[in-house]
């Protein structure tokens, strides 16, 4: 079992937990919120728990405390989640091959004189 | 010599590969500029956007637009992400939210003209590099010159002056995403009823809830035919502890839309909470009858 694992394994036991919590505290009394409701009407329900402790996990690996990690997971919107989880599994593994560094950088410059593009700023564009 | 000539062989496919991917087709980017003023420039006060950190800093201006006191640590802490040495658009949204403001996001030049015009600024999203190579850069647009063709941004330099056509293009290639931070009881003027339902449940996510119900006040007032939005009215009114409102938020809700069981269900709370009984009992009739997916958990408060 990686730490990866383990971490996600924490994570979500630990949603668990909470949102066992909150349903006791709010057992005598517990509206329907708003975001189920929306997502009552338009049949998009998520997989509460998972996708939270998962995107949680990701922010962590980025470097983020555990605490400020489980913050902004917590405050976002299923859809955020939802874009967030997507953007972060669509990011680049960042393989970096000297040769491609070296095209691109080429590119860039190029692209900078014509003034298409703005990466470098000691590139000034001819027009 | 050989390498040379195939150093300029190089150059040159860079320049028409590269060329041919960007959108230079002036035609894609027209964009109607006769609804708006001709010139607008909104005064936002400046940041120096200094590292990686232009994600907290135009969150920054953006909120001190609004009179809203910036603590810049808290405000890096919540926004900015170390490993990937930049901030992510959703951490934006929640950190403003987290700070009690609405946070909207648009997608379309017309809704950035809108805003501009209305004297709001936005925050965009801007690609510096190419698609296959990007350069994130978060800048705050404070206003355009229709005949000049250009933008104002707040970037490295307040009110700095760029072609708007360059603005555009970094914006499309970064896919014109654009974010405006407003006080909550205050809706912009470009957003749909579905773009603030989705703001204004970010605010009840954040622990929000006095600020969402101003939102939601709001919102109802502008589009009073969401029943989404009477239920968000509803559920933060009952969260402020204010019952009878969000008991008429809820029948508004119920009215809107007859088969809306979470309406039903929370109403009903309500009445039984206020041992209105009798109403109670009618109610859940009527929401047994026409809410038939939502049979079950209506059962339950028998």
């Amino acid at each position: 079992m990686t730490g990866r694992q383990l971490l996600h394994i924490a994570l979500a036991s630990s949603v668990i937990w909470s949102t066992s919590l909150v349903g006791v505290a709010q057992a005598s009394s517990a509206l329907i919120s708003t975001e189920s409701a929306v997502e009552v009407e338009q049949s998009s329900a998520l997989k509460n728990a998972l996708n939270r402790s998962d995107v949680q996990a990701a922010l962590i690996e980025k470097g983020i405390s555990v605490a400020e990690a489980q913050a902004r997971v917590n405050a976002m919107t299923q859809a955020q989640l939802a874009q967030l989880d997507k953007q972060l599994a669509d990011m680049p593994a960042g393989a970096n091959i000297v040769g491609a560094v070296v095209f691109v950088f080429l590119v860039l410059l190029i692209t900078d004189i014509l003034g298409v593009t703005d990466v470098f700023s000691f590139v000034k564009p001819i027009n | 010599m050989y390498f040379f000539s195939r150093f300029i062989f190089l150059i040159l496919i860079c320049i028409v590969t590269a060329c041919s991917v960007l959108p230079v087709d002036s035609k894609k980017h027209t964009i109607d500029l006769r609804p708006y003023q001709k010139s607008v420039q909104i005064q936002v006060p400046f940041y120096a956007q200094r590292d990686d950190l232009c994600g907290p800093t135009a969150l920054a201006m953006a909120m001190e637009h609004v009179k809203k006191p910036v603590n810049f640590k808290q405000l890096e802490a919540q926004v900015y992400t170390s490993g990937l040495k930049g901030s992510l658009q959703q951490d934006m949204l929640t950190a403003a939210r987290r700070q009690g403001l609405l946070a909207t996001t648009l997608y379309t030049p017309e809704a950035l003209f809108k805003e501009l015009n209305n004297g709001q600024p936005v925050i965009l999203l801007l690609n510096l590099g190419v698609k296959a190579w990007p350069k994130w850069h978060y800048t705050v647009a404070t206003g355009f010159d229709v005949e000049r063709e250009i933008a104002w941004i707040n970037s490295i330099k307040p009110q700095e002056e760029i072609a708007l056509q360059h603005l555009l293009m970094q914006w499309y290639r970064g896919g014109k995403w654009g974010m405006v931070v407003t006080q909550p009881n205050h809706l912009p003027i470009s957003a749909s009823a579905e773009d603030i339902l989705q703001s204004a449940i970010g605010l009840e996510r954040a622990s929000q809830n006095e600020k969402a119900l101003q939102t939601y006040r709001a919102a109802t007032a502008k589009f009073s035919n969401s029943a989404l939005l009477w239920m968000g009215r509803g559920n933060t009114a009952y969260a402020n502890k204010l019952p009878d409102e969000a008991y008429h938020a809820f029948e508004k809700a119920i009215e809107l839309n007859p088969k809306n069981g979470a309406a039903y269900f929370n109403a009903i709370q309500i009445l039984q909470e206020q041992k209105k009984n009798d109403e109670a009992t009618l109610l859940l009739e009527v929401g047994l009858k026409n809410a038939e997916s939502f049979r079950d958990k209506l059962f339950s408060l028998k």
